[in-house]
C-alpha cells in the first residue's frame, strides 16, 4: 500500500472527517450556488421576448439601481423560476429595517432593511472565499521563504528567522488595521494579503524546522551525492514531508482566518459594509441586542465553518503523523 | 543567564526599529487630506505647498540624499531673479522668508552681471527694512541698492558669524534689554536658529520674561505673528514655545546650513521618518487623534488592554495545564473525548458572540473580570492540547513506571514527574497567544464600551491617525520580543539541561 492510499484509507473511515467535510461542504454548496438561493432575479426566465438565465449575475449593474417594485415588473411577463430568497444581499427591501421572520423573508431582516437570510448565504461567500485565498497566499509564501530560512546560511538566515519570528508574534488585527487607514476604500483584496502576511510565518516556521530535521537525514545526504541540486532535494525530498503539518495548520489557519474575519466586520474594519458579512451582522446584533436572530443565526454559521475545519484538521493531524495511527490501533 | 537576557535585549533593538521602518513605510501611503483633489482645487499653489511642506510630505521617505539647506535655497532663488521671467516673483519671495540667513550665500553680489545684480539687490529690499538698517530705503531705490548692500557687507559681514550671533543671544537672555534685541534683529533669520534653540518652556516669572523676548525676535523675524502677550499664563506660554519648536522643526532647513557633520545628518534626518521619529522622542510620540499626546493616551489605556490580554492568558493557562493533565492522565477513556469535545467548542466559538451574549445576559461589565474569561475562554483549546500531547508523550518514559513501581500514585507521577518534564512546549505556545488575544481584547472592548487600546486603535484608523498606529504597532512588536526572551528564560529555568543549548543557540543565530 502506498503512503498516499494509507492516507486516504485513514482519512476516509474517520467520522471526523465525514462530519468536518459534511459541514465545510454544506457551506461550501452555498457559497458557490448563493445565486441559487436568493438574488434579487429569478434564475431562468422564458417568455415571448427571449430566455434570460441568472440576470442576477449577468446584469447585476443594472438590476442595482431598481427598486423593488420595478424588479417586479421586469421580470413579470413569461415565466419565472425564482430563488427560495427573492432578494440580494445589498438589496434594501421595503419590508423596513428590523422585520420579523415571514414568507418573503425566511429569517427577517437586519437594521438596514436588508434580507438577514440572503446576506447570511452570502457571506459564507466572504468568509470562505477570503479565508481560502489568505491561507493559500500564506501557504505559498511560507513554504517559499521557510525553504529560504531552512537552506540558507549566515546572515540571510539570521535575518529570515528573526523575520519570521517577529511577524509570527505580531498581531494579526494591527495589520489589518494599518492597512485599512492607508485605503482609500476598503477592499477584500487588501484584507486577503493582510492576513495572509501574518499566516506564512507560521508556515515558514514549520517548513523550516523540517529542512533542519531533514538535511541531516540520511536520505537527503544520498540525494545530495547523486548530484541534486538543493531545490530539487528540496522539493522532492524535503517538501513532501513538511507537507503533512503545514496542510494541517493551514485548515486550522481556515478556522483562525474565518475568526478573524468576523472579528475585523465586527469592529467595522472589514469588506465595505455593503457587503455581506457575518461579522457585520453580529456588529449589528451588539449595537441592537434585543434582537436575538441577528447573534444566534451568524454564530451557528460560524461555529459550523470553524467546527468543520477544526474537526478536519484533527483527523488530518493524526493522520498524516503515523506515530498516533500506530498508537490507536494495535492490533 | 543575565548577559544572556541583556544581549538579546540588546538585539531587540533592531528589530523595534525595522518594524518601525516597515509600518512607518506602509503607512506612509495614508491618503492625505492634501491630496484630496476638492481641497487641492480650492486652495492655491501656494498655501498647498504650504500645507505639504508642514506635513513633510516635500520630503522622501527615508534617505534624504540631496537635502536642501539655506545655501541651496539661496541659490537658486537669486539665480530664478537674476534669470527674471515668471519664476521672479515667487523667488524674491522665497529670498524675503530666508532673510539674513540667505545673505552670507549671496553677498557680495559680485559673481553677477550688473543688470541681475540690481535686480537680486531691490528682491533684498524688504530684508533691509525688517532688519531695520539705517538708511533701509536706498535697499529699495534702483540706483543705490546695490552699494548699499555692498557697504553692509563689507560693513557688518563680519558679524554673520555662528559664534558671535550665539553669544547676543545669551547677552539678549541674561540681560534683556531692547538694545540686545535690535542686535539681533540686524542679523535677521540669522540669527533665527540660536534663538529657537535658547527658547525653554517658561517655568516661572523669569524665565516667562525670557521666552518673551525671544519669542518676540523670533515673531518679527519670521514675520509670523504669535508672541506672549504681556497678560498671557505660563500654560500659554507654553503652548506658545511649543508651537514655535514645531515651526522650527517643519522650517529648519530654511535657515541651516548642513555642512560636514550636520549634512550627514541631515540624509537622515531632513526626511519623514527622520521627522517623525524626532518628533515622537521628543514630543511624547506625537499627537493621537483624541488631541491628548500618544504617550499619554497610552499609558491611561494600556493598562485596560493588557489587563485584559495577559489576564485573559493566565486564566486560560490556569485551566489549560491541570485540564490537559486530567485528561493525559485518563487518554482513551470517556472522560479524555469529553475534556476533548468541551475544548473544541471553545476554541470554535466566536468571542463576538460569546461576549454579545454575555453582555446580555449580565448587562454590561462593572470590572474587568467578565471580559477577561470572556477572552480566556477562546484560549483554552491550544495549550490544553499540547499539555495533553507532551504528556502523554512523557508518562509512556521509564522514569514514570519506575516512580510508579517505587509507589507513587497516578497523581503524583503527574505533578512531581512528569509536568514538569512536559510543560516546555506548552510555554513555548505562551509566545503565540498574546497576538491571539489582542484581536479578542479588541471586540470585547467594543462590546463592553471599555476605553482601551482597542477603542483608539478604531479611532485611529477611521481617523488615519499615524502616530497611534505607528506607536502601538511598535509596542506590540516590542511585547513579542520581550515575550520570545522570557520564554528563552523559561526554557533554561524549567529544563537546565537546555542552558547550554538554548544560550549558544541564540547568540549563534
Amino acid at each position: 500500500m502506498t503512503h498516499a492510499a494509507a492516507f486516504l484509507r485513514r482519512m476516509v473511515g474517520s467520522t471526523r472527517v465525514a462530519a468536518g467535510t459534511v459541514l465545510l461542504g454544506v457551506l461550501a454548496l452555498l457559497a458557490i450556488f448563493a445565486e441559487l438561493l436568493a438574488a434579487p432575479a429569478p434564475i431562468a426566465r422564458f417568455g415571448s421576448d427571449g430566455t434570460e438565465i441568472l440576470p442576477a449575475v449577468t446584469e447585476a449593474a443594472e438590476l442595482e439601481s431598481l427598486t423593488e417594485a420595478e424588479l417586479r415588473v421586469r421580470f413579470e411577463v413569461g415565466v419565472a423560476l425564482w430563488p427560495p430568497i427573492r432578494y440580494g444581499p445589498e438589496q434594501r427591501t421595503d419590508a423596513g429595517p428590523n422585520a420579523s421572520p415571514s414568507l418573503d423573508h425566511p429569517l427577517g431582516t437586519d437594521f438596514e432593511s436588508r434580507d438577514l437570510a440572503a446576506r447570511l448565504i452570502y457571506g459564507a461567500r466572504t468568509a470562505l472565499g477570503l479565508s481560502l485565498s489568505a491561507v493559500l497566499v500564506g501557504m505559498f509564501l511560507g513554504v517559499v521563504l521557510g525553504g529560504l530560512a531552512g537552506t540558507l546560511r549566515g546572515a540571510w538566515n539570521d535575518g529570515l528567522v528573526r523575520l519570521v519570528e517577529t511577524v509570527d508574534t505580531f498581531p494579526a488585527i494591527l495589520v489589518v488595521a494599518i492597512v485599512r487607514a492607508i485605503e482609500r476604500e476598503p477592499s477584500a483584496l487588501s484584507l486577503v494579503l493582510a492576513v495572509a502576511f501574518v499566516r506564512w510565518a507560521e508556515i515558514a516556521r514549520l517548513v523550516r524546522a523540517e529542512v533542519l530535521r531533514a538535511s541531516s537525514e540520511e536520505y537527503v545526504m544520498a540525494a545530495r551525492a547523486l548530484g541534486s541540486t538543493r531545490l530539487r532535494v528540496f522539493y522532492r525530498h524535503i517538501l513532501p514531508n513538511a507537507l503533512g503539518p503545514t496542510i494541517v495548520s493551514s485548515v486550522l489557519g481556515v478556522a483562525s482566518v474565518v475568526l478573524l474575519e468576523a472579528a475585523i466586520s465586527f469592529l467595522g474594519m472589514g469588506a465595505p459594509t455593503r457587503v455581506a458579512s457575518w461579522g457585520e451582522t453580529l456588529g449589528q446584533a451588539a449595537r441592537h441586542p434585543s434582537e436575538i436572530r441577528l447573534l444566534v443565526f451568524p454564530g451557528l454559521l460560524l461555529l459550523a465553518t470553524v467546527g468543520g475545519s477544526y474537526l478536519i484538521a484533527d483527523a488530518l493531524r493524526d493522520a498524516v503523523d503515523a506515530r498516533t495511527v500506530r498508537a490507536r490501533m494495535p492490533r | 543567564m543575565l548577559r544572556h537576557a541583556l544581549r538579546r535585549l540588546l538585539w531587540t533593538l533592531p528589530t523595534l526599529v525595522g518594524v518601525s521602518l516597515l509600518t512607518f513605510f506602509v503607512l506612509s501611503f495614508v491618503p492625505d487630506p492634501t491630496d484630496d483633489p476638492l481641497l487641492a482645487s480650492s486652495l492655491s499653489g501656494a498655501e498647498l505647498a504650504r500645507l505639504r511642506r508642514e506635513r513633510f510630505l516635500d520630503l522622501p521617505r527615508f534617505i534624504n540624499l540631496e537635502p536642501r539647506d539655506v545655501r541651496l535655497r539661496a541659490l537658486a532663488a537669486a539665480q530664478a531673479i537674476a534669470a527674471g521671467g515668471d519664476g521672479a516673483a515667487a523667488a524674491a519671495e522665497e529670498l524675503r522668508r530666508l532673510g539674513g540667513a540667505a545673505l552670507p550665500h549671496i553677498l557680495p553680489l559680485d559673481a553677477l552681471a550688473p543688470e541681475p545684480r540690481t535686480r537680486v539687490a531691490l528682491a533684498l529690499a524688504p530684508v533691509a527694512a525688517r532688519m531695520g538698517l539705517p538708511r533701509a530705503e536706498e535697499a529699495a531705490d534702483p540706483a543705490h541698492a546695490v552699494a548699499f548692500w555692498t557697504r553692509f557687507w563689507d560693513d557688518r559681514g563680519i558679524e554673520f558669524r555662528s559664534a558671535s550671533v550665539r553669544s547676543a543671544v545669551r547677552r539678549l537672555v541674561r540681560y534683556g534689554s531692547a538694545s540686545r534685541a535690535s542686535e539681533l534683529l540686524e542679523l535677521d533669520t540669522f540669527a533665527l536658529q540660536p534663538v529657537i534653540a535658547a527658547l525653554q518652556p517658561p517655568r516661572d516669572a523669569a524665565t516667562l520674561d525670557q521666552a518673551r523676548a525671544l519669542v518676540e525676535v523670533a515673531a518679527h523675524i519670521a514675520e509670523i505673528d504669535d508672541r506672549i502677550a504681556p497678560g498671557d499664563d505660563l500654560a500659554e506660554a507654553r503652548a506658545c514655545v511649543t508651537r514655535w519648536k514645531s515651526f522650527w522643526n517643519v522650517y529648519r532647513s530654511d535657515f541651516e546650513v548642513f555642512s560636514g557633520p550636520a549634512r550627514l545628518a541631515a540624509t537622515v534626518l531632513e526626511t519623514r521618518y527622520g521627522k517623525w521619529a524626532l518628533g515622537a522622542v521628543t514630543h511624547r510620540l506625537g499627537v493621537a487623534a483624541t488631541g491628548e499626546p500618544v504617550l499619554d493616551e497610552l499609558a491611561r489605556r494600556a493598562p485596560v488592554t493588557l489587563t485584559l490580554v495577559f489576564g485573559a492568558i493566565a486564566l486560560a493557562y490556569a485551566v489549560a495545564v491541570p485540564l490537559g493533565a486530567l485528561s493525559a492522565a485518563s487518554r482513551g477513556r470517556r472522560s479524555d473525548s469529553a475534556i476533548a469535545a468541551a475544548v473544541l467548542v471553545l476554541a470554535v466559538l466566536p468571542t463576538a458572540v460569546v461576549a454579545v451574549a454575555a453582555a446580555l445576559l449580565a448587562g454590561g461589565a462593572r470590572s474587568l473580570l467578565l471580559p477577561t474569561c470572556l477572552i480566556a475562554l477562546s484560549l483554552i483549546a491550544a495549550p490544553t492540547r499540547q499539555q495533553r500531547a507532551a504528556l502523554v508523550a512523557v508518562l509512556t518514559q521509564d522514569f514514570i513506571r519506575a516512580a510508579r513501581a517505587r509507589g507513587a500514585g497516578t497523581a503524583r507521577a503527574i505533578t512531581v514527574h512528569g509536568l514538569r518534564n512536559a510543560v516546555l512546549p506548552v510555554v513555548t505556545l505562551a509566545v503565540l497567544e498574546p497576538p491571539m488575544a489582542l484581536g479578542g481584547a479588541f471586540v470585547v472592548e467594543r462590546v463592553f464600551e471599555l476605553h482601551g487600546l482597542g477603542e483608539l486603535t478604531l479611532l485611529a484608523v477611521q481617523a488615519r491617525d499615524v502616530s497611534w498606529l505607528m506607536a502601538i504597532s511598535i509596542g506590540a512588536a516590542g511585547i513579542a520580543a520581550l515575550g520570545v526572551i522570557a520564554t528563552d528564560l523559561a526554557y533554561v529555568l524549567v529544563d537546565p539541561r537546555l542552558g547550554p543549548a538554548v544560550l549558544s543557540r541564540r547568540s549563534g543565530a
